[in-house]
Parts: structure tokens; sequence; C-alpha cells
């Protein structure tokens, strides 16, 4: 069996399987998936395909880091507009599939789209709504946690905002001369 | 044509910011972006639960601003675990 190939949700994608352990992820990718993504344009998935069938997928949407009723003076280098961000919203993985990287892989498209939305429309970096059992692994990633007074997601248990620069992703590439030597070959 | 009447509301700086500039970008009147962005608002809350939407936009706390702040000024180096998860990277397929 090959490695699910991942790109953009589409209608025909066999979502009704998907069984990630969470009934509320199941739920979002077989009923508001779609929606979000072809009626209302609020966010994009990109699916983890074995044939016809998700077996992963990955939620982000285009969103601002705001500071407002923050002194100006406490706003210290920060441009006082919003930072335009990438929010990856949901990432879940098939149970038949987990363990095997495939949550990395969909982890590191999303990067890879936030490099892209950078280019065309400007980007300084992820936010992910990480769930209190995933905080770790992100924090491992550079991410680190974002106190928010709005905005925060509906998802519950509550998950936890964590913010990750994309300079940091763009010195991860394997091209990059910034890019640590030391446990970048394991 | 449908009879029309005033409403004043207390808004963000930055979402005042933002309704000028768009207007004044696309020529559109303001009350026009805010009737049509009230009507897919309310649209979209009927048609999905709170949890399926994603709030665009995140007020940060004064705490937040200032990690955000450290974040954005270190010198962009990955870390190792990060460093990992990108050798598996795969080029997204164009929008």
């Amino acid at each position: 069996m090959g490695e699910p190939a991942i790109r953009r949700l589409l209608a025909g994608d066999d979502t009704g399987s998907f069984r990630c352990g969470d009934p509320d992820y199941d739920l979002f990718l077989q009923r508001y998936a779609g929606q979000n993504q072809n009626r209302l344009f609020v966010g994009t998935t990109y699916a983890a395909l074995d044939g016809p069938r998700v077996v992963g997928y990955v939620t982000v949407a285009v969103g601002q880091l705001d500071r407002d009723g923050i002194p100006s003076e406490a706003r210290g280098r920060l441009p006082r507009y919003p930072l335009p961000v990438l929010r990856l919203a949901r990432l879940a993985v098939d149970e038949a599939f987990q363990g095997r990287g495939l949550g990395r892989r969909l982890a590191a498209y999303a990067f890879a789209v936030a490099l892209q939305v950078r280019a065309a429309a400007g980007c300084v970096g992820v936010v992910v709504d990480a769930l209190p059992s995933r905080v770790s692994f992100y924090a491992e990633l550079g991410f680190v946690e974002l106190e928010l007074k709005g905005g925060q997601s509906a998802i519950r248990p509550q998950p936890v905002a964590m913010f990750l620069p994309l300079a940091a992703v763009e010195a991860a590439l394997p091209s990059s001369p910034l890019r640590r030597g030391s446990g970048a070959e394991a | 044509m449908t009879h029309a009447t005033q409403i004043s509301a207390q808004v963000s700086a930055s979402a005042k910011q933002l309704l000028d500039e768009f207007s004044a970008m696309s020529g559109i009147k303001k009350n026009r972006i805010v009737e049509d962005a009230l009507w897919f608002y309310v649209r979209a809350r009927q048609e999905l639960p709170e949890s399926a939407i994603v709030p665009a936009r995140m007020v940060l706390t004064e705490r937040g601003a200032a990690a955000v702040e450290r974040a954005l000024a270190q010198p962009p180096q990955a870390t190792p675990a990060l460093a990992r998860l990108m050798q598996t990277l795969e080029p997204p397929d164009e929008a």
C-alpha cells in the first residue's frame, strides 16, 4: 500500500467511512468541510487519500492577529495593523492510518500552504488550535502558546492557540542555510 | 425599493479601518459592505454549528501580543523536530 496522496478536498471524495476516534472531527469532515470550502469560502480542507477514501485531513483558514485595546506603548515593535496568519483549525487521521506519520505529513503540507499564502497575499505565521493532548507536539516544533481574548475556537475540549512564525518554517526547509544540523537527519 | 433605516454600532478601530480601506479600494459603499457581510455571516451561522466555524479574527491579550513579538523578533531557526517534519514535505497542489 502506497503513501496516501494529499490534495484539496473534492466533492466526490469518500468521507463516509472516516473514523478518527473523535466523532466531532468525523462529522466535521463528512458534513461541514465541503460547505466551508465550496459554498461559504471560510476555510479549505486538504485530504489524504487512500484510493477514493479520505484517511486524513487538515483544515486551514486565513485569519488575523489583532491587538485592539492594547496601549500603543505596550505593543512593542509590532505594527499597529492586524497581522495576517494561516489558522490550522483541524487535523485528524483515520484510526487505520494512525501511527504512520500521516498527521505529520498533513501538518507539513499546511505549513507549505502558509508559505504560498505568504507569497501571494502576506502571512507572518501559522496559528494552530492545538488539542490539549497535542500541545507538547507543537511546542517541540517551536510553537508558542498564544493568549487570546477573542476569536477562540469553539471546539471542545477547548484547544490551545499556538503561534509559529513562518520564518521558522522557511528555515526548516531542506534547502535552507538556516536549518540546524543536529537532529535534522534523524 | 426596500425602506432603508439607520443603525450605529461600537466596533473596534481595526474593523473600522478595514471597512474604510475596503470601501475606498473597491468603490463599494460602506452600507452595502456591512449589509452584504451581515447576510453572509447570518447565513453561515445558520448553516454551520459554532464548532465548525473558524473565527478569522483573533484578538491578543497584552501577554499574547508580547509572545508574538518575541517569536517574530527571534532569528528564524528551526527546531530539530520542525526540520524533521519538513523533510516529509510535498509541494501543495496549485490552487
